[in-house]
């Protein structure tokens, strides 16, 4: 009899680690595939900004709102675009989908979008979810246009509206339909935006402030939404936020921009922990943290669009200031270790140089 | 306030057109060249001259002299009306604003009524229990207008009462006339005086209307609706007669809605 | 919504009391005596037999409450009496004279939304250029010209000079053009400028831009989404505005001869005509306030939003 209980012991524990095995063997390959399809993914490129200047026009004066900014957009990854409200953040995200009023808006520079991808394949979310629809339409009724847009049938986006809906955390997708805008909280109006845009199966997804005006619990289940979406259908975000800890936790890369300039652009491991410009170095200060007894908040606030500026636009604000930084404007230089792959940019004369006058 | 009114140019130049009128109108008797009721037989329908600079109607009369002595006629009773009907108007809404509670709610009552009426049948009754003449229709119309300064007068007062000026000054123990004329009106002025520069054009339309229908002034009036009743029957022939009178409305209206407009947006602008 | 329509009406109630009171208390309040009046208008002798009789016939020896009970019963049966002047039925003048005044006033608006329509959208669609600067300035001088004025000016252009329309009357489709447009001008510019406002406003919207982000064509947002919401407070403007429309179609009427209300009552106050004054106050007011009520109710329909929130 001991003989036989071993035996099966023994057989239940080859079982168990060949299961276990197969389980390892499974997850490594998974794995494996998950990196490969992320390098090959990694490099695809979506869309290229080139040198795009935005410019207000007043009759035959210029305002400059939007100084010379590049930036690529690439598959999978989250760009995150954090500055002062001003700084020409959302201009560009206008710009991107060829929004701006051409009497109102001189757009220079090329916004270069690659083989296979087009406006077409962006969606946006906007900052004031109560704002951004129509208030005499039910909620239906938003979704329904968009199917000649799409080219869809009038009964298939309802039924995409209703999947969307419930997969982005609504529990009655058939009420909230019915419904109109007022009738809803921030939280939900924005995951119905967030539906609304999945609808047309983007590749892009350009998010201007999507927490701003929302409560903080609610900005992190948006916040994770939009997280688990993108690992889900393998989107692109490109995050724009004046709130630091809304970039920090979702951005892979991280582009700063002051006064309608980029001041530093790079990955966000590098950005996050060893800043180099002044402004980024004076917003990582200022976050509150339970170690700290005092926050170290910058003073002054930027120039508008129509403050001439001579020099640096940070200078006025910037501690570190030389007599160069007061008279020309430093360009955007690459910032060493230029074979990793991703790119650190300043602008900044004393980049890394940490004295403070 | 005024001030700014005063600087802004297009302001300026409706105001000088309009005192241009005004003093056109104060200083008839000496500016006109004829009476502007004497009959010249031989001179009916007479073409611009140095006699009769813009020519003479049916009876020979001169024009001009008929207009200047009208613009007496309706821009003082349009003006009259207007004024009138703002002062009152003013008051009663500010009080309304002000105590609030049952009076206003029954002051609005009887406002809502006053405004179910249509303009017209106020102004018919005046003149049908008074009977025509330029003062039953003044009344008439005075008693239509009110309603509209009451309404806005008592909104912006209503808004101005929860300011903490007013709130401490009611405190203080000052009387209701004095935080009225002292707190209140200074700040509900301008919407005001734009409303009743806009009125005052409607008024003179509405006045010259009503006279060329025959309520207003009795026939040899040279009042400018008149005229232009008179000028009817030889439209084929004398256009003149009836085109001097309605071109004088009409600049006077356009300078009036003009200038109301631009007060209306420096009181909006003075608001932000 | 019920006790919306529910409230409307109770308030209506006393506004018509009100309104036949003030149209009775007329007659009553008018100088000398109702009775030597009433002989005076019929051209009959004044002597104290008639005066008597007349009195009894008129029932002016009853006191003033039950006369004026007599009145209002007769007027809520449309018995308004005989007019002195035509010594036909006032009920029938009345009627007549408001299908005329109707069809003006109703062509006065077709006109008022052809044109402002186009009109405002080109304006609004590019405020500041040179398009919007003239449109609003060729509607403000619409709305500042006197509106006879107006009317005699197009007589002489296109009645006499080109000989294109008719000068007076009514029956045919040409003869309504002059009047209507005439009358239809002073609304003009305040509509245009209303939807061109509102059109502005709306497009300015974060749901406007928001729409377009989203892939839908300019065309289709402009009639989708901002007309509509620009034209709703047009529409119950134009609701209001059909009263004093009423109103200002006397002057128009009287300009060419159009055979309307504003004529019968023109008629009646030179003449004296007491129950014609009498009976075109009441119906023209009664009409005034019943508009009113439509167009509350039609303003309720139309924002839903403000029913749900007060019934919350």
């Amino acid at each position: 009899m001991r003989g036989k209980e071993q035996d099966l012991q023994q057989q239940k524990i080859k079982e168990q680690t060949a299961k276990a095995q197969a389980v390892i063997e499974r997850t490594a390959k998974a794995q494996a595939a998950k990196e490969q399809t992320a390098k090959e993914q990694d490099s695809e490129e979506i869309v290229c900004l080139d040198k795009i200047k935005i410019s207000l026009k007043e009759r035959e004066k210029r305002f400059c709102a939007v100084h010379g900014v590049s930036f690529s957009l690439f598959r999978g990854r989250t760009l995150g675009i954090i500055g002062e409200s001003g700084c020409g953040k959302t201009l560009l995200c206008h710009a991107l989908l060829d929004l701006l009023e051409k009497d109102k808006w001189e757009v220079e520079g090329r916004v270069c979008w690659n083989p296979g991808f087009s406006v077409r394949d962006v969606g946006m979310i906007v900052q004031n979810p109560a704002s951004a629809f129509d208030p005499r339409m039910k909620l239906s009724g938003h979704f329904r246009e968009m199917a000649g847009v799409l080219g869809l049938s009038r009964r298939k986006i309802t039924e995409e509206a209703l999947s969307l809906l419930y997969r982005t955390g609504i529990r009655d997708p058939k009420r909230v339909l019915d419904s109109y805008a007022f009738a809803l909280s921030g939280g939900m109006l924005q995951r119905v935006m967030i539906s609304l845009a999945l609808l047309g199966k983007p590749k892009l997804l350009i998010a201007d402030e999507p927490t701003t005006a929302l409560d903080i619990t609610t900005q992190w289940e948006i916040l994770e939404l939009l997280g688990e979406l993108k690992q889900e259908y393998g989107i692109s975000i490109l995050l724009v936020s004046h709130d630091l800890k809304v970039i920090q936790s979702m951005a892979e890369d991280i582009c700063v921009m002051y006064a309608g300039y980029v001041v530093e652009q790079g990955p966000a491991e590098e950005v996050l922990t060893a800043p180099l410009h002044p402004y980024t170095r004076g917003l990582l200060a200022s976050r509150p943290s339970y170690s700290k007894t005092q926050i170290q908040a910058m003073e002054g606030c930027p120039p508008g669009i129509r403050d001439w500026i001579l020099g640096c636009p940070f200078a006025p604000r910037c501690g570190y200031t030389r007599e160069t930084c007061h008279k020309d404007c430093p360009p955007l230089c690459n910032w060493g270790k230029e074979n990793t792959g991703k790119v650190h940019r300043v602008r900044c004369f004393l980049a890394g140089k940490g004295e403070r006058t | 306030m005024i001030h700014r009114i005063l600087e802004d140019k297009i302001c300026r130049f409706c105001l000088v057109f309009l005192l241009i009128f005004t003093c056109a109108a104060l200083f008839a008797p000496w500016i006109a060249p004829n009476d502007p009721n004497e009959i010249h037989y031989t001179a009916r329908f007479a073409k611009i001259s140095w006699k009769f600079p813009l020519g003479a109607d049916y009876m020979g009369r001169c024009i001009l002299s008929r207009l200047l002595y009208g613009a007496r006629l309706s821009l003082g009773s349009a003006a009259g009306i207007t004024i009138a009907s703002s002062v009152s108007g003013t008051i009663l809404g500010m009080i309304s604003g002000y105590l609030g509670g049952r009076f206003d709610r029954i002051f609005m009552g009887v406002c809502d009524a006053v405004r179910a009426f249509p303009g017209m049948v106020i102004v018919l009754v005046f003149v049908g229990i008074l009977g025509t003449g330029l003062l039953s229709l003044c009344l008439g119309m005075m008693a239509t207008r009110w309603v509209w300064y009451t309404k806005v007068a008592r909104n912006l007062t209503r808004a101005e009462r929860k300011k903490e000026a007013v709130l401490a000054s009611v405190m203080a123990g000052s009387r209701m006339a004095g935080i009225l004329s002292h707190l209140i009106f200074p700040a509900i002025r301008m919407p005001i005086l734009a409303i009743a520069t806009l009125q005052f054009g409607t008024a003179l339309t509405a006045l010259a209307g009503y006279s060329f229908l025959g309520f207003g002034a009795a026939p040899p009036s040279p009042e400018w609706g008149m005229m232009i009743q008179d000028g009817r029957s030889f439209i084929s022939t004398n256009p003149s007669m009836l085109f001097w009178p309605g071109l004088c409305i009409l600049m006077v209206v356009i300078a009036a809605n003009i200038l109301g407009d631009r007060i209306q947006e420096i009181s909006e602008q003075v608001r932000k | 919504m019920k006790n919306y329509l529910q409230r409307k009406l109770l308030g209506m109630l006393p506004l018509l009391f009100l309104v036949s009171a003030a149209a009775f208390a007329l007659v009553r309040l008018m100088p000398g005596d109702a009775a030597t009046a009433y002989l005076n208008a019929m051209n009959a002798p004044i002597t104290e037999a008639a005066l008597h009789k007349v009195q009894k016939d008129l029932g002016l020896d009853k006191p003033v409450v039950v006369q004026y009970g007599i009145w209002l019963k007769q007027a809520l049966s449309l018995d308004f009496g005989l007019s002195y002047m035509t010594k036909r039925p006032v009920i029938d003048e009345l009627m007549l004279g408001f299908y005329y005044t109707a069809v003006l006033t109703g062509s006065a608006v077709v006109w008022i939304i052809v044109f402002s329509l186009p009109l405002g959208i080109m304006a609004g669609r590019r405020p500041g250029s040179f398009m919007d600067q003239f449109i609003r300035a060729m509607t403000f001088l619409g709305s500042s010209i006197p509106s006879f004025w107006l009317g005699f000016l197009l007589v002489e252009f296109f009645s006499l000079r080109l000989k294109l329309l008719p000068v007076q009357g009514a029956g045919t489709l040409k003869n309504i053009l002059l009047p209507s447009i005439t009358l239809a001008c002073s609304y003009l510019a305040m509509y245009t400028k209303m939807l061109r406002g509102g059109i502005v406003e709306h497009s300015g919207g974060t749901y406007v831009l928001y729409a377009r982000a989203r892939g839908l064509k300019r065309r289709t947002i402009l009639w989708r989404h901002i007309l509509p919401n620009a034209l709703n407070p047009v529409l119950t403007s134009l609701g209001l505005s059909l009263g004093s429309m009423l109103s200002g179609a006397v002057i128009v009427e009287n300009v060419f001869a159009w055979p309307g209300m504003g004529r019968v009552i023109v008629r009646a106050v030179a003449g004296r005509d007491y129950p014609v004054i009498q009976g075109y106050i009441l119906v023209i007011a009664a009409v005034y306030i019943v508009l009113n009520l439509g167009v509350d109710i039609l303003c309720a329909m139309l924002n839903q939003r403000i029913f749900t929130e007060e019934e919350t």
